[in-house]
């Protein structure tokens, strides 16, 4: 009986809480984005391929993730969550079937949706950017049916995040990149 | 002259109302009926006068102005030797250059009977500047016998990508025929799509220059080039606002990605689409005051035009299995895109009036993408596949005209092409 009302007390509490956030929260129009949400920046960045991250194929013009792929996507999702030393881009990719235009879009919501899947399974959003290449880097360059099926992809690279410096070492560290 | 200007105020002023009252739909058929491939006969007659004794630069300047105005079918030319210039009752062409300290000067007069309808002095400070000064009387002398200047002045942005390394696009300009191409960047990364600004001076791209598809802007005028819009994601697809100072783009901002207008300096003015799915490729009207743009709201890629604010939202393209990369002709006539009726089909280049009353199928052989219009909406630049590898070739609407292929390069592809308008006098 007291395990009941516990439950009971906490199912309570956890609906106050949820309601509480609702209506101090943004309003829903509004553009401002929660600091764990923002997609990491990738600029200036160099990322790479791991064997442990499996690649996710989507079918033609679709970014929803196929019923065959959730299994690469929890594992890649588990891995994140495992190495928290690391940060990813996810790279979104096409078969040169679209324009090239159109595939440019249509990667980069691939790219956004396998973030949003990676966010649902617990990995911040602020550990991971999105980027898409369209059909400009296909993974298999032929023009047969097996070929597109390989393109249509996103990869999850990743690189270990800097670690927070003292800002006089980061300075030096700077002008040592910038030096070549 | 008269008649072509009424055509085309008619053509213009249809346009208009069209915008005014959708319904009116027969208003709109006079308007496009020129342009939908009805060919005519030519508007005007021109004696061009030829002398025996033509030095170097001016039988190099008439055969470009020859070239020219053939292309374009307005102007039916007459070889005139001396002896005959007294007999011929139409405009005639002459052209003087003489050697100058610094290269030579070109001496232009178009005159008929003792009247002169048009001269000009053009100095060319040496010979690389032949084929400029040649498209410029070429179209002195259009504007001058029809009222209209044609495209010969005109530039082609697009990129080119090597065939040994295909991860390397590089942004290309060259004049309208192919001419004096040049290398824009050379930054051994993808930059594509390029967009000319309305007045043809600043090229609007995006680069993976630094590690993220960022949107430059590159000045054909001074050779500066300058990021615009940086934000993480994409930065791609700009059209500029042919009469403000926006600049419609694709940005993703952590979501889908979705139309702006954004500032030259690339601040966010206005969020125009807010959708699930994809929205790009958008192409201003002439007048500024509506966009047409691809998006996948419907099921597959489709062509939707909305208001400059993003409202009055309506789908142009039905009947296509995929539509997309929509660019809007500069009279406000005709919208190409790049569409496809099956899945197993290649892209082909139709040409669509602004209702979608009428569809007309350009392209045939290979694969064919990314229409552009000329600065007179007679003629199509795109990219086709056909001699098994990407070329960019033009090709006449209003006018009967083979394909001409005005791009090619061994072992390169050339892709996305974007047509400027014509140079200002």
């Amino acid at each position: 009986m007291k395990k009941w009302i516990g439950i009971f007390l906490v199912l309570l509490i956890g609906c106050a809480k949820k309601s509480l956030v609702k209506k101090d929260g943004p309003a829903p129009d509004a553009e401002t984005v929660k600091q764990e949400d923002i997609e990491l920046p990738l600029r200036g960045k160099e990322f790479s391929p791991l064997k442990e991250l499996g690649i996710v194929y989507f079918d033609l013009d679709a970014a929803d993730l196929k019923p065959e792929m959730i299994a690469v996507t929890q594992k890649n999702a588990e891995f994140l969550k495992t190495h928290p030393e690391l940060e990813a881009r996810l790279d979104g990719h096409c078969d040169e079937r679209g324009t090239t235009e159109y595939n440019l879009a249509l990667g980069q919501r691939r790219a956004g949706a396998i973030r949003a899947y990676y966010k649902g399974l617990g990995v911040a959003g602020n550990r991971m950017g999105t980027q898409s290449w369209g059909e400009e880097k296909p993974a298999c360059a032929e023009l047969t049916e097996e070929c597109y099926d390989q393109n249509r992809r996103v990869e999850t690279w990743v690189r270990t995040k800097e670690k927070p410096v003292k800002d006089k070492k980061k300075k030096v560290k700077t002008k040592k990149e910038a030096a070549p | 002259m008269a008649i072509k200007g009424f055509f085309a105020s008619v053509a213009f002023a249809a346009f208009f109302a069209s915008v005014a009252f959708p319904q009116d739909a027969p208003q709109v058929r006079t308007g496009i009926k020129e342009i939908f491939g009805e060919s005519r006969a030519a508007q005007a007659k021109l004696g061009l006068v030829n002398n025996p004794s033509a030095n170097e630069e001016e039988r190099a300047l008439s055969d470009i102005v020859r070239m020219d105005l053939e292309l374009i079918g307005l102007v039916e030319i007459t070889e005139l030797e001396a002896k005959d210039v007294s007999n011929f009752n139409y405009p005639r062409l002459e052209i003087k250059a003489v050697k100058s300290k610094k290269g030579y000067a070109a001496h232009v007069n178009l005159a008929a009977g003792q009247e002169t309808l048009a001269s000009k002095n053009f100095n060319a400070p040496d010979q690389t500047k032949t084929r400029r000064i040649g498209h410029k009387i070429a179209e002195m002398t259009l504007k001058s016998l029809t009222g209209e200047k044609g495209f010969f002045t005109s530039r082609i942005a697009f990129t080119l990508r090597s065939q040994k390394n295909k991860n390397i696009k590089e942004l290309w300009v060259a004049d309208w025929d192919g001419k004096n191409a040049a290398a824009v960047t050379q930054w051994s990364t993808v930059s594509m799509l390029p967009a000319f600004s309305p007045d043809g001076r600043e090229i609007a791209f995006t680069s993976y220059r630094e590690g993220n598809p960022d949107l430059y802007i590159h000045d054909l005028v001074t050779n500066a080039t300058r990021l615009f819009s940086g934000l993480q994601g994409l930065n791609a697809s700009a059209s500029f606002d042919p009469l403000g100072q926006g600049v419609a783009v694709t940005l993703s901002r952590g979501q889908d990605p979705n139309l702006y207008l954004i500032s030259r300096e690339g601040k966010i003015l206005n969020r125009l689409t807010s959708t699930m799915g994809v929205d790009t490729a958008a192409t201003f009207s002439p007048n500024g005051q509506e966009i047409a743009f691809t998006t996948d709201r419907s099921g597959n890629p489709q062509i939707f035009i909305m208001s400059k604010s993003g409202g009055n939202i309506r789908r142009l393209t039905y009947g296509f299995f995929w539509a997309d990369g929509a660019d809007w002709s500069v009279d406000g006539s005709a919208i190409a895109f790049a569409g496809k009726k099956s899945r197993e089909e290649k892209f082909q280049i139709f040409i669509a009036d602004p209702l979608g009353l009428k569809f007309v199928q350009i392209t045939t052989e290979g694969a064919n993408e990314h229409p552009a219009f000329s600065a007179d909406s007679r003629f199509l630049a795109y990219s086709s596949n056909k001699n098994g590898k990407w070329e960019i070739f033009i090709k006449g609407i209003t006018v009967e005209t083979p394909e001409i292929k005005v791009l090619g390069f061994e072992r390169a592809d050339c892709l996305e092409p974007a047509w400027s308008v014509s140079e200002k006098e």
